[in-house]
Protein backbone atom coordinates (compact mmCIF):
# COMPACT_ATOMS: atom_id res chain seq x y z
CA UNK A 1 0.00 0.00 0.00
CA UNK A 2 2.88 2.14 0.61
CA UNK A 3 4.55 1.61 -2.41
CA UNK A 4 1.75 2.20 -4.13
CA UNK A 5 0.86 5.54 -2.68
CA UNK A 6 4.95 6.55 -3.38
CA UNK A 7 4.26 5.20 -6.89
CA UNK A 8 1.02 7.58 -7.36
CA UNK A 9 2.67 10.91 -5.43
CA UNK A 10 5.75 10.43 -8.38
CA UNK A 11 2.84 10.17 -10.75
CA UNK A 12 1.04 12.94 -9.69
CA UNK A 13 3.95 14.85 -9.74
CA UNK A 14 4.97 14.14 -12.84
CA UNK A 15 1.61 14.96 -13.88
CA UNK A 16 2.04 18.66 -12.46
CA UNK A 17 5.25 19.46 -13.99
CA UNK A 18 4.05 18.67 -17.39
CA UNK A 19 0.84 20.65 -16.55
CA UNK A 20 2.82 24.06 -15.47
CA UNK A 21 5.16 23.33 -18.97
CA UNK A 22 2.19 23.36 -21.45
CA UNK A 23 0.36 26.14 -19.29
CA UNK A 24 3.86 27.76 -19.96
CA UNK A 25 4.17 26.56 -23.68
CA UNK A 26 0.07 27.90 -24.04
CA UNK A 27 1.42 31.59 -23.14
CA UNK A 28 3.82 32.12 -25.65
CA UNK A 29 1.81 29.74 -28.08
CA UNK A 30 -1.16 32.41 -27.41
CA UNK A 31 1.43 35.48 -28.22
CA UNK A 32 2.01 34.43 -31.34
CA UNK A 33 -1.21 33.59 -31.89
CA UNK A 34 -2.37 37.45 -31.57
CA UNK A 35 0.84 38.50 -33.64
CA UNK A 36 -0.14 36.18 -36.54
CA UNK A 37 -3.29 36.75 -36.87
CA UNK A 38 -3.34 40.31 -36.58
CA UNK A 39 -0.34 41.13 -39.27
CA UNK A 40 -2.22 38.69 -41.34
CA UNK A 41 -5.59 40.99 -40.91
CA UNK A 42 -3.34 43.93 -41.76
CA UNK A 43 -1.74 42.71 -44.66
CA UNK A 44 -5.11 41.44 -45.86
CA UNK A 45 -6.21 45.15 -45.73
CA UNK A 46 -3.61 46.45 -47.45
CA UNK A 47 -3.79 44.38 -50.73
CA UNK A 48 -7.41 45.05 -50.81
CA UNK A 49 -8.25 46.91 -53.54
CA UNK A 50 -12.16 47.93 -53.21
CA UNK A 51 -10.97 50.81 -50.46
CA UNK A 52 -9.52 53.82 -50.19
CA UNK A 53 -5.63 54.76 -48.90
CA UNK A 54 -7.82 56.47 -46.32
CA UNK A 55 -10.31 53.77 -45.37
CA UNK A 56 -7.55 51.33 -45.18
CA UNK A 57 -5.59 53.27 -42.11
CA UNK A 58 -8.45 53.64 -40.19
CA UNK A 59 -9.17 49.59 -40.31
CA UNK A 60 -5.61 48.88 -39.92
CA UNK A 61 -5.83 51.33 -36.50
CA UNK A 62 -8.93 49.24 -35.82
CA UNK A 63 -7.46 45.84 -36.14
CA UNK A 64 -4.16 46.65 -34.41
CA UNK A 65 -5.37 48.93 -31.31
CA UNK A 66 -5.95 46.18 -29.13
CA UNK A 67 -2.65 44.62 -29.48
CA UNK A 68 -1.29 47.27 -27.96
CA UNK A 69 -0.79 48.54 -24.20
CA UNK A 70 -0.69 52.45 -25.34
CA UNK A 71 -0.94 53.98 -22.28
CA UNK A 72 1.78 51.69 -20.91
CA UNK A 73 4.18 52.71 -23.59
CA UNK A 74 3.26 56.50 -22.77
CA UNK A 75 4.20 56.05 -19.13
CA UNK A 76 7.24 54.26 -19.97
CA UNK A 77 8.76 56.49 -22.45
CA UNK A 78 7.89 59.42 -20.05
CA UNK A 79 9.43 57.25 -16.62
CA UNK A 80 8.58 56.98 -13.60
CA UNK A 81 9.85 60.42 -12.17
CA UNK A 82 8.34 62.52 -14.74
CA UNK A 83 5.09 60.99 -14.76
CA UNK A 84 4.84 61.30 -11.34
CA UNK A 85 5.26 65.14 -11.71
CA UNK A 86 2.53 65.30 -13.72
CA UNK A 87 -0.71 66.61 -12.61
CA UNK A 88 -3.87 64.65 -14.07
CA UNK A 89 -5.33 66.54 -16.75
CA UNK A 90 -1.48 66.46 -18.06
CA UNK A 91 -1.21 63.12 -17.70
CA UNK A 92 -3.93 62.58 -19.93
CA UNK A 93 -2.98 65.02 -22.22
CA UNK A 94 0.38 63.41 -23.35
CA UNK A 95 -0.92 60.39 -23.27
CA UNK A 96 -3.53 61.43 -25.64
CA UNK A 97 -0.95 63.41 -27.79
CA UNK A 98 1.47 60.11 -27.02
CA UNK A 99 -1.03 57.35 -28.70
CA UNK A 100 -1.90 59.63 -31.64
CA UNK A 101 1.69 60.20 -32.48
CA UNK A 102 2.23 56.44 -32.14
CA UNK A 103 -0.61 55.47 -34.33
CA UNK A 104 0.63 57.76 -36.95
CA UNK A 105 3.76 56.43 -37.01
CA UNK A 106 2.79 53.10 -37.12
CA UNK A 107 0.37 54.25 -39.85
CA UNK A 108 3.19 56.39 -41.87
CA UNK A 109 5.16 52.84 -42.18
CA UNK A 110 2.67 50.90 -44.36
CA UNK A 111 3.16 52.90 -47.31
CA UNK A 112 6.46 51.07 -47.11
CA UNK A 113 4.51 47.79 -47.64
CA UNK A 114 4.64 46.07 -51.02
CA UNK A 115 4.24 42.89 -51.18
CA UNK A 116 6.56 41.54 -48.14
CA UNK A 117 6.31 38.62 -46.58
CA UNK A 118 6.74 37.92 -42.67
CA UNK A 119 8.78 35.29 -40.90
CA UNK A 120 7.81 34.67 -37.65
CA UNK A 121 10.53 33.32 -34.72
CA UNK A 122 10.15 31.19 -31.86
CA UNK A 123 8.72 33.12 -29.03
CA UNK A 124 10.93 33.50 -25.67
CA UNK A 125 9.49 33.98 -21.99
CA UNK A 126 11.76 36.32 -19.56
CA UNK A 127 10.45 36.55 -16.78
CA UNK A 128 6.71 38.12 -17.25
CA UNK A 129 7.01 39.07 -20.46
CA UNK A 130 7.31 37.43 -24.11
CA UNK A 131 9.25 38.57 -26.68
CA UNK A 132 8.05 37.68 -30.41
CA UNK A 133 10.97 37.93 -32.90
CA UNK A 134 9.92 38.21 -36.63
CA UNK A 135 11.59 39.20 -39.80
CA UNK A 136 10.16 41.58 -42.68
CA UNK A 137 11.68 39.60 -45.71
CA UNK A 138 11.98 41.74 -48.83
CA UNK A 139 10.98 41.05 -52.37
CA UNK A 140 14.79 40.87 -53.06
CA UNK A 141 15.33 39.20 -50.11
CA UNK A 142 18.46 41.69 -48.63
CA UNK A 143 16.69 44.30 -47.19
CA UNK A 144 15.24 42.38 -44.42
CA UNK A 145 14.41 44.14 -41.23
CA UNK A 146 14.38 42.25 -38.15
CA UNK A 147 11.64 43.10 -35.52
CA UNK A 148 10.92 41.99 -31.77
CA UNK A 149 7.82 42.07 -30.52
CA UNK A 150 7.77 42.80 -26.38
CA UNK A 151 4.43 41.54 -24.89
CA UNK A 152 3.70 41.56 -20.94
CA UNK A 153 0.85 39.86 -19.39
CA UNK A 154 -1.58 42.77 -18.63
CA UNK A 155 -4.59 42.23 -17.08
CA UNK A 156 -6.43 42.63 -19.77
CA UNK A 157 -4.30 39.68 -21.55
CA UNK A 158 -1.00 39.98 -23.49
CA UNK A 159 -0.07 43.13 -25.21
CA UNK A 160 3.07 44.50 -26.81
CA UNK A 161 4.35 47.49 -25.17
CA UNK A 162 7.60 48.22 -26.84
CA UNK A 163 8.80 47.42 -30.42
CA UNK A 164 12.70 46.32 -31.31
CA UNK A 165 13.49 47.48 -35.29
CA UNK A 166 16.80 46.06 -36.41
CA UNK A 167 17.78 46.22 -32.76
CA UNK A 168 16.19 50.12 -31.45
CA UNK A 169 13.70 49.97 -29.08
CA UNK A 170 10.90 52.36 -29.60
CA UNK A 171 10.50 53.09 -25.80
CA UNK A 172 13.76 53.89 -25.13
CA UNK A 173 14.28 56.13 -28.66
CA UNK A 174 11.45 58.19 -26.95
CA UNK A 175 12.54 57.99 -23.53
CA UNK A 176 16.11 60.09 -24.71
CA UNK A 177 14.32 62.16 -26.03
CA UNK A 178 12.21 63.06 -23.52
CA UNK A 179 14.60 63.29 -21.03
CA UNK A 180 16.88 65.34 -23.36
CA UNK A 181 13.95 67.51 -23.63
CA UNK A 182 12.56 67.99 -19.89
CA UNK A 183 16.22 68.25 -18.40
CA UNK A 184 16.26 71.76 -20.12
CA UNK A 185 12.31 72.49 -20.82
CA UNK A 186 9.45 72.18 -19.29
CA UNK A 187 6.53 69.84 -19.24
CA UNK A 188 4.30 72.10 -21.30
CA UNK A 189 7.05 72.74 -24.09
CA UNK A 190 7.20 68.92 -24.71
CA UNK A 191 3.52 68.78 -25.27
CA UNK A 192 3.29 71.93 -27.25
CA UNK A 193 6.27 70.30 -29.91
CA UNK A 194 3.68 67.10 -29.10
CA UNK A 195 1.14 69.02 -30.05
CA UNK A 196 2.35 70.13 -33.36
CA UNK A 197 3.45 66.87 -34.38
CA UNK A 198 3.98 66.81 -37.96
CA UNK A 199 3.40 62.81 -37.85
CA UNK A 200 -0.68 63.83 -37.55
CA UNK A 201 -0.66 64.96 -41.76
CA UNK A 202 -0.47 62.09 -43.69
CA UNK A 203 2.85 60.56 -45.40
CA UNK A 204 3.74 62.43 -48.10
CA UNK B 1 -46.59 51.28 11.71
CA UNK B 2 -45.45 55.03 11.54
CA UNK B 3 -42.15 54.80 13.39
CA UNK B 4 -40.98 51.33 10.90
CA UNK B 5 -41.72 53.68 7.73
CA UNK B 6 -39.53 56.80 9.50
CA UNK B 7 -36.68 54.50 9.81
CA UNK B 8 -37.03 52.87 6.20
CA UNK B 9 -37.08 56.60 4.73
CA UNK B 10 -33.88 57.18 6.96
CA UNK B 11 -32.41 54.23 5.83
CA UNK B 12 -32.88 55.00 2.25
CA UNK B 13 -31.14 58.52 2.98
CA UNK B 14 -28.23 57.38 4.88
CA UNK B 15 -27.67 54.67 2.00
CA UNK B 16 -28.03 57.74 -0.76
CA UNK B 17 -25.79 59.92 1.05
CA UNK B 18 -23.28 57.06 1.37
CA UNK B 19 -23.43 56.44 -2.31
CA UNK B 20 -23.26 60.21 -3.17
CA UNK B 21 -20.27 60.74 -1.23
CA UNK B 22 -18.61 57.36 -2.63
CA UNK B 23 -18.94 58.75 -5.98
CA UNK B 24 -17.97 61.95 -4.95
CA UNK B 25 -14.86 60.77 -3.77
CA UNK B 26 -14.39 58.79 -6.77
CA UNK B 27 -14.50 61.44 -9.08
CA UNK B 28 -12.11 63.25 -6.93
CA UNK B 29 -9.99 60.21 -7.01
CA UNK B 30 -10.24 60.24 -10.82
CA UNK B 31 -8.85 63.76 -10.90
CA UNK B 32 -5.55 62.94 -9.06
CA UNK B 33 -2.82 62.31 -11.16
CA UNK B 34 -2.13 58.22 -11.95
CA UNK B 35 0.40 57.00 -10.04
CA UNK B 36 -0.87 53.32 -10.78
CA UNK B 37 1.41 51.09 -12.41
CA UNK B 38 4.38 52.08 -11.03
CA UNK B 39 4.04 50.75 -7.51
CA UNK B 40 3.08 47.60 -9.37
CA UNK B 41 6.38 45.46 -9.32
CA UNK B 42 5.81 44.15 -12.60
CA UNK B 43 5.70 47.53 -14.65
CA UNK B 44 8.86 48.80 -11.97
CA UNK B 45 10.54 45.42 -13.78
CA UNK B 46 9.96 46.57 -17.46
CA UNK B 47 11.04 49.82 -16.79
CA UNK B 48 14.29 49.09 -15.76
CA UNK B 49 14.98 47.12 -18.46
CA UNK B 50 14.78 50.74 -20.45
CA UNK B 51 17.18 52.19 -17.49
CA UNK B 52 20.26 49.99 -17.99
CA UNK B 53 21.16 52.15 -21.28
CA UNK B 54 19.09 55.58 -21.40
CA UNK B 55 21.20 56.54 -18.58
CA UNK B 56 23.28 60.40 -19.05
CA UNK B 57 24.82 60.32 -22.34
CA UNK B 58 28.35 62.19 -22.08
CA UNK B 59 28.07 64.15 -25.03
CA UNK B 60 30.92 66.66 -25.36
CA UNK B 61 30.32 67.65 -29.13
CA UNK B 62 27.07 68.26 -28.64
CA UNK B 63 26.62 71.57 -29.98
CA UNK B 64 28.77 70.52 -32.99
CA UNK B 65 27.10 67.57 -33.27
CA UNK B 66 23.57 69.30 -33.75
CA UNK B 67 24.92 71.76 -36.42
CA UNK B 68 26.16 68.87 -38.94
CA UNK B 69 22.78 66.28 -38.40
CA UNK B 70 21.17 70.25 -39.81
CA UNK B 71 24.16 70.27 -42.38
CA UNK B 72 23.40 66.01 -43.30
CA UNK B 73 19.59 67.39 -43.32
CA UNK B 74 19.69 69.96 -45.87
CA UNK B 75 22.27 67.78 -47.73
CA UNK B 76 20.29 65.25 -48.25
CA UNK B 77 16.94 67.35 -49.33
CA UNK B 78 18.91 69.66 -51.48
CA UNK B 79 21.43 67.04 -53.00
CA UNK B 80 21.40 63.56 -52.63
CA UNK B 81 17.39 63.38 -52.47
CA UNK B 82 16.52 64.97 -55.83
CA UNK B 83 19.92 63.55 -57.68
CA UNK B 84 18.38 60.16 -56.20
CA UNK B 85 14.89 60.84 -57.65
CA UNK B 86 16.46 61.49 -60.90
CA UNK B 87 18.57 58.18 -61.13
CA UNK B 88 15.36 56.55 -60.23
CA UNK B 89 13.72 58.09 -62.89
CA UNK B 90 16.03 56.50 -65.44
CA UNK B 91 17.46 53.18 -63.90
CA UNK B 92 15.15 50.46 -63.12
CA UNK B 93 14.98 49.33 -59.90
CA UNK B 94 16.17 45.77 -60.85
CA UNK B 95 19.52 47.54 -61.99
CA UNK B 96 19.84 49.53 -58.66
CA UNK B 97 19.41 46.71 -56.77
CA UNK B 98 21.79 44.59 -58.62
CA UNK B 99 24.50 47.48 -58.37
CA UNK B 100 24.29 47.86 -54.56
CA UNK B 101 24.40 43.82 -54.08
CA UNK B 102 27.84 44.24 -56.10
CA UNK B 103 29.04 46.57 -53.88
CA UNK B 104 28.19 44.61 -50.69
CA UNK B 105 30.00 41.78 -52.54
CA UNK B 106 33.40 44.06 -52.85
CA UNK B 107 33.20 44.63 -48.97
CA UNK B 108 33.58 41.05 -48.54
CA UNK B 109 37.15 41.38 -47.16
CA UNK B 110 36.18 43.85 -44.56
CA UNK B 111 33.70 40.92 -43.51
CA UNK B 112 35.80 38.17 -43.78
CA UNK B 113 38.75 39.72 -42.05
CA UNK B 114 36.41 41.27 -38.97
CA UNK B 115 34.80 37.49 -38.77
CA UNK B 116 38.10 36.24 -37.98
CA UNK B 117 39.13 38.75 -35.70
CA UNK B 118 36.30 37.85 -33.83
CA UNK B 119 37.07 34.38 -33.97
CA UNK B 120 33.93 33.85 -35.85
CA UNK B 121 34.94 31.01 -37.88
CA UNK B 122 32.36 29.29 -39.01
CA UNK B 123 30.70 32.72 -40.19
CA UNK B 124 33.88 33.61 -41.80
CA UNK B 125 33.93 30.34 -44.01
CA UNK B 126 30.25 31.42 -44.96
CA UNK B 127 31.59 34.28 -46.34
CA UNK B 128 34.09 33.03 -48.62
CA UNK B 129 31.40 30.59 -50.01
CA UNK B 130 29.27 33.58 -50.83
CA UNK B 131 31.95 35.72 -51.90
CA UNK B 132 33.18 32.80 -54.58
CA UNK B 133 29.37 31.64 -55.47
CA UNK B 134 28.32 35.56 -56.36
CA UNK B 135 31.13 36.45 -57.96
CA UNK B 136 30.99 33.79 -60.26
CA UNK B 137 27.76 32.47 -60.77
CA UNK B 138 26.05 35.58 -59.30
CA UNK B 139 28.86 37.48 -62.28
CA UNK B 140 30.66 39.24 -59.98
CA UNK B 141 28.08 39.82 -57.37
CA UNK B 142 25.37 41.30 -59.28
CA UNK B 143 22.88 38.40 -58.52
CA UNK B 144 23.13 36.72 -54.94
CA UNK B 145 22.88 33.10 -55.59
CA UNK B 146 24.36 31.91 -52.50
CA UNK B 147 21.23 33.36 -50.52
CA UNK B 148 18.56 32.20 -53.12
CA UNK B 149 19.43 29.30 -53.54
CA UNK B 150 21.61 27.70 -50.55
CA UNK B 151 20.28 30.15 -47.85
CA UNK B 152 23.48 31.54 -46.88
CA UNK B 153 23.38 34.76 -45.77
CA UNK B 154 25.98 37.43 -45.05
CA UNK B 155 27.74 38.54 -41.49
CA UNK B 156 28.16 41.72 -41.52
CA UNK B 157 30.99 42.73 -39.28
CA UNK B 158 33.24 45.97 -39.27
CA UNK B 159 36.38 46.87 -37.88
CA UNK B 160 34.04 49.29 -34.86
CA UNK B 161 32.43 46.12 -34.22
CA UNK B 162 35.29 44.29 -33.77
CA UNK B 163 36.58 46.93 -31.18
CA UNK B 164 33.31 46.40 -29.13
CA UNK B 165 33.75 42.54 -29.32
CA UNK B 166 36.46 42.84 -27.40
CA UNK B 167 35.27 45.34 -24.50
CA UNK B 168 35.74 48.57 -25.96
CA UNK B 169 33.02 51.27 -25.32
CA UNK B 170 31.89 53.49 -27.99
CA UNK B 171 33.42 56.49 -26.35
CA UNK B 172 31.04 60.09 -27.25
CA UNK B 173 29.01 60.70 -29.83
CA UNK B 174 30.53 62.45 -33.07
CA UNK B 175 28.17 63.15 -36.31
CA UNK B 176 30.84 63.04 -39.56
CA UNK B 177 29.36 65.02 -42.51
CA UNK B 178 28.05 63.32 -45.14
CA UNK B 179 28.86 59.82 -43.54
CA UNK B 180 26.50 60.99 -40.40
CA UNK B 181 25.97 59.69 -37.48
CA UNK B 182 29.68 57.53 -35.14
CA UNK B 183 31.15 57.37 -32.30
CA UNK B 184 34.79 57.71 -31.31
CA UNK B 185 35.35 54.26 -31.97
CA UNK B 186 33.64 53.44 -35.03
CA UNK B 187 35.20 56.39 -36.44
CA UNK B 188 38.47 54.35 -35.57
CA UNK B 189 36.97 51.22 -37.20
CA UNK B 190 36.15 53.44 -40.44
CA UNK B 191 39.84 54.44 -40.92
CA UNK B 192 41.17 50.29 -40.56
CA UNK B 193 38.32 49.23 -42.28
CA UNK B 194 39.37 52.03 -45.49
CA UNK B 195 42.41 49.53 -46.18
CA UNK B 196 39.48 47.08 -46.81
CA UNK B 197 37.98 48.34 -48.98
CA UNK B 198 39.10 47.57 -52.69
CA UNK B 199 37.75 50.53 -54.24
CA UNK B 200 40.07 52.72 -52.13
CA UNK B 201 43.17 50.64 -53.92
CA UNK B 202 42.23 52.19 -56.94
CA UNK B 203 45.35 54.72 -57.82
CA UNK B 204 43.47 58.09 -58.73
CA UNK B 205 41.57 59.56 -56.25
CA UNK B 206 39.66 60.94 -58.49
CA UNK B 207 37.83 57.70 -59.52
CA UNK B 208 38.01 56.07 -56.35
CA UNK B 209 36.04 59.37 -54.84
CA UNK B 210 33.47 59.12 -57.96
CA UNK B 211 33.00 55.42 -57.34
CA UNK B 212 32.36 55.94 -53.57
CA UNK B 213 30.10 58.83 -54.10
CA UNK B 214 27.95 56.60 -56.93
CA UNK B 215 27.65 53.84 -54.81
CA UNK B 216 26.34 56.52 -51.92
CA UNK B 217 23.82 57.36 -54.75
CA UNK B 218 22.78 54.19 -56.11
CA UNK B 219 21.81 52.82 -52.46
CA UNK B 220 20.09 56.32 -51.46
CA UNK B 221 17.81 55.36 -54.55
CA UNK B 222 16.81 52.48 -52.91
CA UNK B 223 15.84 53.97 -49.99
CA UNK B 224 13.87 57.13 -50.38
CA UNK B 225 11.45 57.75 -47.96
CA UNK B 226 13.09 56.06 -45.19
CA UNK B 227 14.82 59.29 -43.38
CA UNK B 228 11.72 61.30 -43.73
CA UNK B 229 9.70 58.97 -41.88
CA UNK B 230 12.42 59.08 -39.43
CA UNK B 231 12.76 62.47 -38.95
CA UNK B 232 8.54 62.99 -38.99
CA UNK B 233 8.57 60.48 -35.87
CA UNK B 234 10.62 62.74 -34.15
CA UNK B 235 10.78 65.22 -31.36
CA UNK B 236 14.54 65.67 -30.84
CA UNK B 237 15.75 64.64 -34.51
CA UNK B 238 19.38 64.76 -33.05
CA UNK B 239 18.62 62.91 -30.12
CA UNK B 240 16.81 60.00 -31.99
CA UNK B 241 19.68 59.64 -34.71
CA UNK B 242 22.15 59.58 -31.88
CA UNK B 243 20.32 56.73 -29.71
CA UNK B 244 19.32 55.11 -32.69
CA UNK B 245 22.86 54.48 -33.52
CA UNK B 246 24.32 53.37 -30.53
CA UNK B 247 21.35 50.61 -30.21
CA UNK B 248 21.89 49.85 -33.63
CA UNK B 249 25.67 49.44 -32.98
CA UNK B 250 25.18 47.71 -29.55
CA UNK B 251 23.00 45.36 -31.11
CA UNK B 252 25.11 44.44 -34.21
CA UNK B 253 28.02 44.04 -31.72
CA UNK B 254 26.18 41.30 -29.46
CA UNK B 255 25.22 39.17 -32.63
Amino acid sequence: MKRFNQIFLVFLGFCLICAANTALGNDEAAVKKILVTKTNQVITTLKRKDIKKEEKREQVIKIITPMFDFKLMAKLSLGKKHWMELSAEKQKEFVKLFVRRLKNSYINKLDFYNGQTIKYGTPTARKKIILMPSTIISKGNNDNISMVYKFWHSPTGWKIYDIEIQGISIIRTYRSQFNQILRHKTIDYLLKELRKSPGEKPAR
Amino acid sequence: MRKRQHASIVLLLLLGIFLLSTSLAYAADTNKPDTSGFESSDIAALEKDFETQSSDVFDPLSGYNRLMTTVNDKLYFWVLKPVAQGYNYVVPEIVRSSVDRCFTNALFPVRFVNNILQLKFKRAGIEISRFVINTTVGIGGLADPAMAWLDLHPYDEDLGQTLGYYGLGGGFHIVWPVFGPSNLRDTAGMVGDFFLDPINYIDNMYISTGIHTYKRLNHTSLHIGEYETIKKDSVDLYILLRDAYEQKRNKDIEE
